[in-house]
């Protein structure tokens, strides 16, 4: 007769160990992220160049991050900043499946032995390093020994399970290459981690709870499941972000359709190429060759299904778009941030990347606000002003969602850089949302008075204003650009516009001394001239102090940049 | 995004979509002949699309870092436009261009413009820059005429390289209300 089993016991292990090998996928998840996140978009700007660079840039990522969904979350908050396109991401999206077998790799070494000393020192370095990227790596080890830990103690609970027949039975129903996949899909999807249901199936199959067969079912239905983050990160974006989450789930959907008949093969092809553990017998060899099996079945099948499909990424591009049409032409709202993706706040590299994405928006608002400033504040009613300082109101509202994200950006540990660019960030579009202000409050006022004055500005002035006035606007737009790509040269040309700006200034400062004198002294034209030259020279200072943010980046010192 | 500069004509305008090249710019050339000719403005369109040739329509050399596809898009159409800005229709203000950027699918884009703008007629170029979707879905130019609701010019550019094209219009679609 069976021993009866502890049910408070075997719930209790599975799900506490389920919980900490979620819990340290997350914190080694996050840290990898925090630490190489920096690099993370360079690695996508310079590999999505052909589809097979591509590929590497997914594998390399995903390997790193240990999370193929972080990769597809990325992608799409490139696509939907429209930095990227759908078709250059398939590659990548093919590549994170490759990436994500690194980490069933690792879950197949049994080194339950040495969780708790990793959990011990990578503890000890987060908790002593004084600087933030050692850090992140000591909460990488952290994690990566909650993993293990947490794997041994599900495998502990369910050595019980391994005599109680009713469980076995219930096994032996799900003996169907579908029903395995649906159940590792399922399970996935509510989880969304793939890797937790990889490691849970190597813990089975160590148990011998599980035969090779249905647990690569099982992992097959994981690939299918893992789909569901990018699912849910690409809700209320562009039809671009949906499609490329389309193509993941296709992608996956494709392979298990090739190998879903072909399990016992690829079950044969891995018992033939995995260390044999022959010196042992019964469960003992079963524990020492399982999980490695299944690791390399997964293994086997991810890149098998990538050099299947990697030569009709352009075709599986094509089809996508047939299958998710464009909406209506619509046009955007100004108001609205685009880039802002709260999904991203993890990766603050990226996220604030996606940042600057959002104020150079804000910026080509208050540079096209700035460019027609001057035409309605010499207009001869204040209509076009009225119109033009309404259009402060959609600058502000970025503000507000810019400042906020970066709010929340800096609430989490971030990296030194991070952490100096958040101050840079902020310090850069609150200038600008000043510039916004200056025009729609400081020129709509200046303008008032002078139609209230009935003062009609002098053509000769109005031409020289309108020189400063376009250099001015020219040196806003480099400005933003100078933050938007993190461009210290181009700050520095903004910068050093200064003598020129100022010896047009002078310029209409000593011509307009003129309105002073002889019979015509016209103190009052004189004034409204003057105050509308003051307020664009203000916007010019703004400016300079916009790319002036940018400069700290090139000093080895620690500058403050506000 | 779409972005404009300049009024349509009191008439219908001519939409010309392109894909700046070769091809397109006969179109374009072509379309500015008839909008001349019938006292018509014109809208110039890209749809902002990446057909998946690698490494990305919208790369750069040398580049290394991500670009807006937009603002490259826009770089584009205006070194396309400087192609035609000494036109004499164009040059004395006889022929007024807009422009327009629009992400999305072409064929379906200029279809759907085509309506709001509510064109005339619809020209685009013979063969573009996406071949390889031909296999799924057919060429640009045959789904434009399959969905269009008004007539479309076709124009292939002539494949001499000495003498800019005398365009020719290669096929044409016909609507109930507006024949050609």
């Amino acid at each position: 007769m069976d021993a009866p089993l502890d049910h408070t016991a075997l719930v209790i292990g599975l799900f506490g160990g389920l919980a900490l090998f979620l819990f340290g996928m997350d914190i080694m998840t996050d840290a990898l992220k925090r630490a190489a996140g920096a690099y993370l978009k360079d690695i996508l700007a310079r590999l999505t160049r052909n589809r097979f660079t591509a590929v590497a840039a997914g594998a390399f990522i995903t390997g790193i991050v240990n999370s193929s969904s972080v990769t597809t979350v990325i992608l799409v908050g490139f696509i939907t900043a429209g930095v990227m396109s759908m078709s250059q991401s398939v590659g990548v999206i093919m590549g994170a499946n490759i990436g994500s077998t690194v980490t069933a790799q690792l879950l197949a070494f049994n080194i339950s032995s040495v969780a708790l000393p990793a959990v011990a020192l990578g503890f000890l370095v987060s908790f002593v390093s004084p600087r933030e990227t050692i850090a992140q790596y000591g909460r990488m080890l952290l994690g990566f020994g909650l993993v293990f830990y947490g794997m041994g103690v599900m495998s502990d609970a369910m050595q019980p399970l391994r005599s109680y027949q009713p469980f076995l039975d219930m096994l032996a129903r799900l003996d169907s290459a579908l029903l395995g996949v649906l159940a590792g899909a399922l399970f996935t999807a509510v989880i969304q981690s793939s890797a937790a249901t990889t490691g849970i199936v190597i813990v089975m199959a160590g148990q011998g709870l599980l035969d090779l067969e249905t647990g690569i079912a099982i992992a097959l239905g994981a690939n299918i499941g893992t789909c569901m983050t990018a699912g849910l990160a690409v809700i209320g974006k562009p039809r671009e972000a949906v499609r490329a989450a389309a193509v993941h789930l296709l992608f996956n959907i494709a392979g298990v359709v090739i190998w879903i008949g072909l399990i016992g093969v690829l079950a044969d092809l891995v018992r033939a190429i995995s260390p044999n553990a022959a010196h042992l017998q019964g469960a003992a060899r079963v524990a020492a060759e399982a999980p490695r099996q299944l690791a390399n079945a997964h293994t086997v099948f991810n890149i098998a299904n990538t050099l299947i499909m990697v030569g009709f990424t352009t075709q599986i591009a094509r089809f996508v778009e047939w299958l998710i049409p464009d909406r209506p032409i619509r046009l955007e709202e100004a108001a609205t941030p685009k880039f802002l993706d709260r999904l991203l706040l993890g990766t603050p590299s990226i996220a604030l990347q996606q940042v600057r994405f959002e104020i150079e928006r804000m910026g080509v608002q208050v540079v096209a606000m700035l460019s027609d400033a001057l035409d309605a504040a010499s207009a001869t009613s204040i209509q076009q002003m009225d119109r033009l300082a309404e259009r402060d109101k959609s600058v502000d509202a970025l503000h507000r969602a810019i400042v906020g994200y970066l709010a929340e950006l800096s609430a989490s540990s971030l990296r030194e850089e991070d952490g100096r660019d958040v101050l840079r960030l902020l310090e850069a579009v609150n200038l600008l949302e000043f510039i916004g202000d200056r025009i729609a409050i400081n020129i709509r006022t200046t303008t008032q008075k002078r139609l209230r004055d009935g003062v009609v500005h002098d053509p000769d002035y109005l031409a020289k204003l309108g020189r400063i006035h376009g250099n001015i606007v020219t040196a806003l737009s480099d400005a933003i650009r100078s933050v938007s790509a993190s461009d210290p040269d181009l700050a520095r040309e903004v910068v050093a516009r200064k003598t020129g700006v100022n010896r047009l200034r002078h310029a209409i400062e000593r011509d307009s001394a003129a309105m002073l004198r002889g019979k015509k002294a016209d103190l009052t034209a004189y004034m409204r001239a003057i105050e509308l030259l003051e307020i664009l020279d203000g916007i010019f200072r703004s400016a300079r102090a916009i790319a002036t943010t940018q400069l700290d980046q090139d000093g080895d010192e620690e500058t403050p940049a506000t | 995004m779409a972005t404009g500069r300049g009024k349509s004509g009191s008439k219908q305008p001519i939409l010309v979509a392109v894909d700046f090249s070769p091809d397109s710019l006969a179109a374009l050339k072509w379309a500015i002949q008839q909008a001349d000719l019938l006292a018509a403005s014109i809208i110039v369109l890209h749809a902002i699309h990446d057909p998946a040739d690698s490494p990305g329509f919208y790369s750069r050399p040398g580049q290394s870092d991500l670009a807006f596809h937009g603002d490259v898009a826009r770089e584009m159409m205006a070194d396309f436009l400087k192609q035609v800005a000494r036109l004499e229709a164009v040059r004395s203000g006889r022929v007024e261009i807009s422009e327009r950027l629009i992400d999305g699918l072409p064929a379906g884009r200029i279809t759907e413009l085509a309506r709001t703008e509510a064109a005339q007629m619809i020209v685009v170029g013979n063969r573009g820059r996406s071949r390889l979707s031909s296999l799924l879905l057919g060429s640009v130019a045959e789904q434009v005429i399959r969905e269009a609701e008004i007539p479309v010019v076709v124009v292939k550019a002539e494949r001499s390289p000495a003498e800019p094209e005398p365009a020719k219009p290669a096929q044409s679609g016909d609507t109930p209300e507006q024949g050609t």
